[in-house]
């Protein structure tokens, strides 16, 4: 916590004598104290908490269906070599197309409300999530799949009390691309068209009016948002995945 | 008699070259409630032999027979850390067996409570995990495991070889309690003649592919041996068995 609050002061301290300085046009950089003025008063005014709301809606219904379809379906894939072989090719290369060209046929087919938002978040991570689950999955020890064979358990003991675990490390990094990708999606889709509320639309909307200092303040708010998601995870996946870091 | 027949088994694999490498042709052995001790040069399917024997891998021809009715075995693999289930604890690891039977819990207390007969206090909490025992430790969870389900045999594949000095000591003072107390018949590989003499009522020595049992001994001395019986016959035992390797294995006599 100590390195974290020594970091922050100093960040502020550089950007205080960056402004200082006048090396940077005050309408591209404008100082910390202006900012964080306009960073209370738009949480007193309570419009960004919504944005926060719409913006991470989106992100965890996306994240919440392609985990819902991307784990199974890794699950699947990853415990049948002849599936896996097809299938890998068929990841590999949905994986490569960045999910968010995919936004204009988006909004063709689901149009310009929070459909189309969500099928390319769901577009992008669940290709992921299968494929990171898959491979936790082709990962486990054959060890354990065999100790567990000789004490007679049946082939779906072995997939549910040791394969499914085997996979959990490999989920959770999973999870964690997902999230990272899903908030990167939500923000970019959100500044690109037809979204009236959400953080990437403030921040258009701070850009065309100059507003730097909120604009400021939405990009350090965002940053923020995904830091707290990750370390989250990480607490989580310390906690569920305990054996992950054995010596 | 609940002992194990091995009988006539040829098994073949899948050599370097493509081509297939014959590791056992007709190959018969009979295992007894006794502590057979296998040394054999390295590849020649000792762990095949007990692989087969679990189950897990099929001769090509041939059959095993368990005489007792008793399908349970008791398998203890080389590489402790990745034959124990990290996420579970040391106790759900020991009971697994019997939670993939389908025991009752009370079943599972009194098997513990007979287990812990034998083998007296447990050196661990069993409610930590295996990552937080030593390596001797968690291997002897895995030996506590293999016997949870009352195994009509157990095989212990190189136990104590993954395992630090200490560690193998301490391990192999306790698996000599364990071995002392149970009637089953137990297949130990250990490349430590010292450990195998301490251990082992039977001696097989293997020969190189297609491998065949060169000669079988018999250790008369009296048990529990914690460790080497300091006694002429023990010796000339060791000595023996290191001609016996030198010349078969090596072409050379390394008996000191």
């Amino acid at each position: 916590m100590r390195k974290y609050l020594i970091m922050t002061v100093a960040s502020l301290l550089v950007w205080q004598l960056i402004y200082q300085s006048h090396m940077v046009n005050p309408m591209f950089l404008p100082e910390p104290r202006e900012t964080f003025k306009e960073a209370v008063r738009l949480l007193q005014t309570g419009t960004i908490l919504w944005d926060v709301v719409y913006s991470l809606q989106r992100v965890f219904i996306g994240i919440g269906i392609s985990l819902l379809f991307g784990i199974p379906a890794g699950l699947l894939l990853g415990s049948h070599e002849t599936l896996f072989s097809y299938g890998e090719c068929l990841l590999d290369f949905l994986r490569s197309i960045p999910p968010i060209i995919t936004f204009p046929l988006s909004l063709l087919i689901f149009g310009v409300g929070d459909g189309s938002r969500i099928a390319v978040i769901v577009f992008g991570a669940s290709t992921v999530m299968m494929l990171n689950t898959a491979l936790g999955v082709r990962n486990s020890s054959a060890k354990r799949v065999n100790a567990a064979k000789v004490m007679g358990a049946s082939y779906w003991q072995i997939f549910w009390r040791i394969i499914f675990f085997e996979a959990m490390p490999q989920i959770f990094i999973g999870i964690r691309i997902c999230l990272s990708m899903g908030l990167i999606i939500g923000i970019v889709t959100e500044m690109m068209v037809g979204a009236p509320h959400g953080l990437g639309s403030r921040a258009m909307y701070a850009q065309i009016s100059y507003n730097t200092p909120e604009l400021y303040v939405t990009i350090l708010l965002v940053g923020f948002i995904g830091f707290v998601i990750n370390k989250g995870l990480v607490s989580l996946e310390n906690e569920i995945v305990h054996w992950r870091q054995q010596g | 008699m609940n002992g194990i027949q091995v009988m006539d088994i040829t098994r073949r694999v899948s050599g370097p070259s493509q081509a297939d490498l014959t590791v056992f042709e007709h190959f018969s052995l009979q295992l007894f409630p006794e502590i057979t001790g296998i040394l054999g040069p390295n590849g020649c399917g000792k762990t095949t032999l007990l692989n087969m024997i679990a189950g897990i891998t099929r001769p090509d021809s041939g059959q095993i027979v368990i005489e007792s009715g008793n399908r349970n075995i008791g398998y203890v693999f080389q590489d402790y850390r990745n034959s124990l289930f990290p996420w579970l604890s040391i106790r759900d690891n020991i009971l697994f067996p019997l939670k993939i039977q389908g025991c009752k819990k009370a079943e599972e207390l009194e098997r513990l409570a007979s287990l812990r007969r034998i083998t007296g206090e447990l050196p661990f909490d069993l409610d930590r995990y295996p990552y937080q025992l030593s390596g001797g430790q968690q291997q002897y969870v895995a030996i506590l495991r293999s016997l949870i389900a009352d195994p009509a045999v157990l095989l212990l594949d190189e136990p104590f070889s993954a395992l630090d000095y200490q560690n193998a000591v301490w391990l192999k003072t306790r698996v000599a309690g364990i071995l002392n107390a149970i009637n089953i018949p137990v297949v130990l590989i250990v490349h430590d003649i010292d450990h195998l003499i301490s251990l082992a009522d039977r001696i097989l020595v293997l020969s190189q592919k297609p491998t065949h049992i060169l000669k079988e001994f018999t250790v008369k001395a009296s048990r529990p041996r914690d460790k080497m019986p300091d006694d002429g016959q023990c010796q000339r035992l060791r000595n023996e068995l290191f001609q016996l390797i030198g010349s078969n294995w090596y072409g050379e006599n390394l008996a000191g």
